[in-house]
């Protein structure tokens, strides 16, 4: 009995199209690359704190006294020391948290606000979607960063608000190509055949919409995600960004700000080229779901 | 003897794929004669357009050729680079005519300036030449020279086909292939297609390469053919010899399962299997599995194609039972008629071999006036501005005023060219859309007073079939979740058994091996079962069938026709059978509805409406359908033009701009009307006495009608 | 439908649309919280002080005839006063403007025109080595943040190498010496100028490439490409084909990506201290300088509602197929 709602969960339809997508997903050698450098990003993120050697903020003295600014990489600080004598190293392992829990949950309202406008939009048509694509062409007539600027500025800055700025306004490319494939897939003759039967709305979205636009909504969540990370940075690196929360964004703005960016180079560059090899590996994972569907959604970007 | 102009020898050609080789030619060979018309016959996947591309030059990167010759004109073509291709062959010696004509010609750029660069690319024509043959061209294939300046989108489908044409003889070929030319068109655009083909004989010297899945325009246009399955030539002759003394078990075996408008009683009979899938090397026959004669040898190595040697022609076949094949349809054709028999299948029940009607007394569904009109715009700055100033762009009438009764147990057919209105028809049958004006009566019960459970019920009793296998099916289910579907929303008990009942219904058996299958295990045909199964398993009263076989190869087209046939019978079902293929049509229809800008045109039993059509448009649709056979000589419709939009609609009869027979009373609306015996319906001015309905004719020229309506 | 009915139409649409937008620009400052006067009282002034100031402005009236006025003004070109600066607007950003249109406009341009060619030739080489790699630089770039390529840029080429300036439009005397647009014509400007846009150039990039190499693939697939392939046309001929139709998407996005960059241009010009409206927002965003943002903001909306104007526009000229019937 146990054995057999076992065997039942294991063969849900979903599951399964994961199952043997994932196989064809992993048969590119490049996608397995960019797989890997994710699930590093997740690693640290996950145990970078039980990994670094110091706390982040902990400042080094030299024995005379002096703070230990400006350290190359040695054995004691493998990144070398920030301006203010703290450990690059435990400051990047410390970083990768706030950087990617700030994208997950970015990359995650963004495609739920996507998912919810577009395929309301494209399923239900006429009034409902002229409405909600008017709105949409409203939302892309308002420039990202200053808006989200603006609105940090006024409404105070913190993890949550920044999340929250950047899930309000990214949605809109994403309701877009949502709406225009639940278009394609309203007229697909199982959805059809379907409504014929008299399956609700919510069960056709649920069982026939929603599963065939699966892998659209995994690419749009890593596009979402890489986008939230560069832009959550990008607040940090202007000052809107919780000073307390060692992120790589924030990193680089002390970093930039000390004027040391090129001969503190173990300072100023690990913590970019962490955010952008990370956002690539994030982005080259939904590329990869393209070419697994011959799809071609070249449609992403502020 | 003329040399022949191309001569395959041997060939192989192979695709390498994801999932390994594929081989979709082996060991092809065929010779075609200079000024002949030569047809390749075969299933979509036979490998015939991959012939022609090794013909061309233009196979897809993945695909090669690994063994055999192309001679053309004795001169060895299959090595060449494409840039000697280019420079010997292409447009000089061999053009092509591509499958899909509306999207062929680039809608960026004039018609005139892709000769200029066709000519730049070939030959040191001037510009102005290149233009000067178009518009030659143009005048031959019957378009006015002036407008070679056009863009694409300023043709009509018919005329693009017609340029398409008139570039593949722009520089002179001595060789045409066209690839699948009409297997997009409907019955009368191919009509004229294949007229103009057939009178450029005259003018032009060259031969036709022409590959299609359709044997009756193979059989109509053709001299000679050939018959390919699984990669291989099966057989190979004039198509007089081929269609007299077919010698591979495949050929007979499509001809038994080709319509034929002029025989609706027989039979057809659909080939069980699908090809193999090619991927190992390919040392057998194809078709050994597919065909009941087959013997152990079969599947030991490769026909050889033989000589049938009691032919003067070159009539070869590739079957090593090819000289007792005869005798063996003859006895298998007889026994299963006697098995069909004896399980107690009476032979007159199939089709419209039942002159009766099978329908009850009963009407399941009627509609009454049924109207369906679409606003062109829903954009808020045009619909203010028709509210405020009154004008506004004219509704599109896709459905303008249909009478039907469906009658229990009945099939009816509704036939009609893309575009008039058959789909929005069904659709609004369906529920999609709400009726503009009219009423549809389901037991009588009018829809639009439906509450919510009258909704479900009748959900419950209606279904629907629709066209295309390959997106009827969800792909994340599998046949068990999709035929679980209907039980689940309908609240019934969900068993097992019930669903292995079904698919033994629709004959997919063992059941138990399909149940579990995904989509993407189907083949097309099991595909469009799987979707049958699922509109049968709730016991409906009412099918829908929207072209349910017209994307299916003939070999299963078939089966799936006698099943629809079989199953309408066993559970006492009507169906509405819409389609624009007039001869398939008639081989499960009881009676036939005639579509024509949103209007029945003409309504009568089946056998009634083939033998005595009465509109126009009726005896036009019924004369462009190609038949199967070379020895009978078919009259082209002669059917000028498109039916045009629903959006300008002419007044009065809505056919009068193309009729043949057009009088100055069509300018007023015809009435519907019987004619003859009472079940024999028309809405023609030539078919009805005018005193008697006066109401919808006012003020007409006597003359007009004074011969009682007999046509001219 | 006549073509002229179809511009008015978009006409009438796009200025309703940037009707709608300011509209929700004035009532969403007004109900941000924190406006300037609270700002001052936070900094110390009186309550008559403040007073003052709300009156002075307009504040103390009901929002509806605010809103009223301010649109007026609006549609007159008058933006108000800056507060911080106590300037029209209107002068305050203009040369703030001028000084970010001069680093946006042809870094775009050029991102497009470089990005487009390297897209198409992607895009005509399918499945080759070259596509299949070939798309990870323009990937690289596309997933790292502007100001991370601005600092790199400089970390290179001014702090290491000391060939450009790190930062500002000009030298100083330069700056000083050319209140006008003549800053455009120094040596000095020029010099200031390379890091900047080839940062602009190398970000903006890659969303052309991508764009340009899906649209070229999928055109090579069209019927019409794969007829001219069989009608053996010239290499170079089906390419010009290909790339008439391949180029409509791109073109699609370029006034969205113009507005893009505007506003991506924020960091840009921070990284380099650029006296644009990146800088002037920031400034204005930490004043509350609400009319000087308001109008900012504006200015990018009708830029990009302008520019989608102008896109469909020139779609009626090169497509003959668009008979203007609709969308």
């Amino acid at each position: 009995m146990l054995l057999n709602s076992v065997s039942k969960i294991t063969d849900h339809y979903l599951l399964r199209n994961l199952r043997s997508s994932l196989r064809l997903y992993l048969s590119d050698r490049l996608t397995v690359a960019f797989l890997l450098g994710f699930l590093f990003v997740l690693f640290l993120a996950l145990f970078g704190p039980y990994i670094a050697p110091y706390q982040p903020d902990k400042i080094f003295f030299v024995e005379g006294g002096g703070v230990l600014e400006l350290q190359p990489p040695s054995l004691a600080h493998p990144l070398g020391t920030t301006s203010r004598g703290q450990d690059v190293f435990s400051r990047l392992l410390y970083g990768a948290r706030p950087t990617l829990f700030t994208g997950l949950l970015g990359g995650a309202l963004v495609v739920t606000i996507g998912v919810l406008i577009g395929v309301t939009a494209g399923y239900f048509g006429g009034r409902v979607d002229d409405i909600l694509m008017r709105v949409t062409d409203f939302a892309f007539g308002i420039p990202l960063i200053p808006t989200a600027i603006v609105l940090a500025a006024y409404f105070g800055v913190g993890t949550w608000t920044t999340i929250l700025i950047i899930g309000c306004l990214l949605w809109r490319n994403n309701a877009r190509v949502f709406r225009s494939q639940v278009l394609q897939i309203r007229e697909r003759e199982h959805v059809r055949a379907a409504q014929m039967l008299g399956a609700s709305d919510r069960y056709i979205i649920t069982r026939h919409i929603l599963p065939n636009l699966g892998g659209m909504i995994v690419l749009f969540f890593s596009l979402g995600t890489g986008l939230t990370i560069i832009i959550s940075a990008s607040l940090a690196f202007i000052g809107f960004a919780d000073l307390g929360i060692p992120s790589w964004g924030l990193m680089l703005r002390n970093a930039y700000n000390s004027g040391y960016i090129a001969s503190a180079w173990w300072w100023s560059l690990t913590s970019g080229f962490a955010i952008s090899l990370t956002v690539l590996c994030i982005f080259m994972l939904g590329r990869g779901y393209e070419r697994v569907h011959e799809t071609n959604v070249s449609e992403f970007g502020g | 003897m003329t040399e022949p102009l191309l001569e395959v020898e041997g060939l192989d050609v192979t695709y390498q794929t994801k999932t390994g080789d594929l081989r979709a030619v082996t060991d092809a060979s065929l010779s075609i004669d200079p000024n002949e018309y030569f047809g390749l016959v075969g299933e979509s996947g036979c490998g015939k357009s991959t012939l022609a591309q090794a013909v061309t030059n233009s196979l897809d990167s993945n695909g090669a050729i690994t063994e055999g010759t192309i001679k053309y004109r004795g001169e060895e073509v299959q090595d060449l680079s494409e840039k000697e291709y280019n420079e010997k062959i292409r447009w000089k010696e061999i053009a092509v005519i591509p499958q899909s004509a509306m999207n062929s010609l680039d809608p960026l750029s004039r018609i005139s300036e892709l000769a200029i660069e066709v000519a730049e690319a070939h030959t040191d024509w001037s510009e102005e030449r290149a233009v000067d043959e178009l518009k030659q061209l143009f005048d031959v294939v019957g378009l006015p020279e002036s407008r070679v300046h056009d863009y694409p989108h300023q043709f009509s489908g018919g005329m693009k086909q017609r340029a398409i044409i008139a570039f593949s003889l722009l520089l002179e070929p001595s060789m045409v292939i066209a690839d699948e030319p009409t297997t997009a068109l409907d019955v009368i655009m191919q009509d004229q297609f294949l007229k103009h083909l057939d009178e450029l004989r005259e003018i032009r010297d060259f031969s036709l390469l022409f590959i299609t899945h359709d044997i009756a325009v193979v059989f109509e246009m053709c001299n000679s053919m050939a018959v390919m399955h699984g990669g291989q030539i099966a057989e190979q002759g004039t198509t007089e010899a081929v269609f007299d003394e077919p010698r591979h078990p495949y050929t007979i075996l499509l001809q038994q399962a080709f319509p034929d408008i002029r025989y609706p009683n027989r039979e057809l009979e659909g080939i069980e299997g699908v090809p193999p899938s090619l991927q190992e090397e390919v040392d057998y026959c194809t078709f050994a599995d597919r065909c009941p004669w087959a013997e152990q040898e079969c599947w030991e190595g490769a026909p050889p194609l033989e000589t049938v040697p009691d032919n003067d022609d070159a009539h070869e076949v590739a079957c090593i039972r090819n000289d007792e094949i005869e005798d063996l349809a003859a006895e298998y054709l007889d026994e299963r008629d006697v098995e069909g028999a004896a399980a107690g299948e009476t032979p007159v029940a199939k089709g419209a071999s039942a002159a009766a009607d099978r329908g009850d007394e009963e009407t399941v569904l009627e509609l009454d006036g049924l109207h369906k009109h679409f606003d062109q715009s829903t954009n808020i700055i045009d619909s203010i501005k028709s509210r405020f100033f009154g004008e506004g762009d004219e509704p599109v009438r896709a459905v303008d005023g249909v009478d039907l009764e469906l009658k229990g147990n009945q099939i009816q057919g509704v036939i009609g060219e893309s575009g008039c209105g058959k789909s929005t028809l069904l659709q609004t049958i369906m529920g999609k859309y709400s009726p503009t004006d009219g009423e549809i009566l389901f037991d009588g019960d009018p829809v639009s007073e439906f509450d919510k459970s009258d909704w479900k019920e009748f959900r419950q009793r209606v279904q629907i079939i629709l066209q295309d296998p390959f997106n009827t099916l969800n792909p994340h289910f599998t046949v068990r979740e999709t035929l679980m579907e209907p039980l689940r929303i309908h609240d019934m008990e969900r068993s097992e058994e019930r669903i292995l009942d079904i698919l033994e219904q629709v004959r997919l058996t063992p059941a138990e091996q399909y149940i579990d299958r995904s989509e993407s295990q189907l083949s097309g045909g099991e595909k469009q079962r799987v979707a049958i199964a699922r509109a049968l398993i709730l016991e409906p009263d009412v099918i829908l069938a929207d072209e349910p076989v017209s994307m299916l190869d003939v070999s299963t087209q078939a089966s799936v026709l006698d099943l629809l046939n079989d199953l309408t019978n066993e559970y006492g079902v009507s169906m509405l059978y819409i389609s624009h293929d007039l001869s398939t049509v008639s081989y499960v229809c009881d009676r036939v509805n005639v579509m024509y800008l949103g209007r029945l045109v003409e309504s009568a039993p089946t056998m009634e409406l083939l033998n005595g059509a009465k509109h126009p448009y009726t005896r036009s649709l019924l004369q462009a359908i190609p038949v199967p056979d070379p020895h009978h000589e078919r009259e082209w419709a002669e059917l000028p033009g498109t039916p045009g939009d629903a959006t300008d609609l002419p007044g009065g009869c809505r056919f009068k701009d193309r009729c043949p027979d057009r009088m100055d009373i069509c300018d007023t609306k015809p009435a519907y009307v019987d004619v003859e015996d009472g079940d024999h319906q028309t809405a023609c001015h030539l078919h009805y006495n005018h005193e008697e309905c006066g109401e919808e004719v006012a003020d007409t020229p006597a003359a007009a009608i004074s011969d009682g309506g007999e046509p001219r | 439908m006549s073509r002229l009915y179809y511009y008015a139409r978009r006409m009438v649409v796009s200025i309703l649309l940037i009707f709608a937008i300011a509209t929700f620009l004035f009532f969403s400052f007004r109900l941000m919280p924190g406006d300037y006067a609270t700002l001052l009282l936070q900094q110390g002034a009186s309550a008559e002080q403040v007073e003052a100031v709300r009156e002075a402005w307009g504040l103390d009236e009901p929002l509806y005839i605010q809103y009223f006025t301010w649109m007026g003004n609006m549609m007159t070109g008058n933006a108000g006063m800056s507060r911080q600066f106590s300037k029209p607007v209107v002068d305050v950003v203009a040369p703030a403007l001028r000084n970010s249109m001069i680093l946006a406009l042809p870094g775009v341009l050029a991102a497009f025109v470089i990005g487009s060619l390297y897209g198409a030739l992607l895009g005509s080489n399918p499945g080759s080595t070259l596509e299949k790699y070939g798309i990870i630089p323009p990937n690289i770039v596309g997933t790292t943040p502007d100001f991370f390529i601005g600092i790199l840029l400089i970390a290179i080429f001014s702090m290491s190498l000391n060939l450009f300036p790190s930062g500002s439009i000009a030298s100083i005397e330069v700056v000083t010496n050319n209140p006008g647009w003549e800053i455009y014509l120094t040596e000095s400007f020029w010099y200031h100028y390379t890091l900047p846009f080839l940062t602009v150039v190398i970000k903006y990039m890659y969303y052309p490439t991508l764009v340009m190499r899906g649209s070229v693939v999928e055109v090579r697939n069209q019927e019409f490409a794969v007829y001219q392939r069989l009608l053996g046309l010239g290499k170079w001929t089906r390419f010009r084909h290909i790339m008439k139709h391949a180029s409509l998407p791109v073109i699609t996005v370029l006034p969205a990506v113009t507005a893009t960059s505007i506003s991506g241009l924020v960091l840009i010009e921070i990284v380099f201290n650029w006296p644009g409206i990146g800088q002037l927002l920031l400034t204005s965003v930490f004043a509350r300088d609400t009319p000087v943002i308001q109008f900012m903001f504006l200015l990018i909306a009708i830029w990009i509602v302008v520019g989608n104007f102008l896109v469909d526009i020139f779609y009626t000229i090169i497509d003959p197929r668009i008979t203007i019937e609709g969308e």
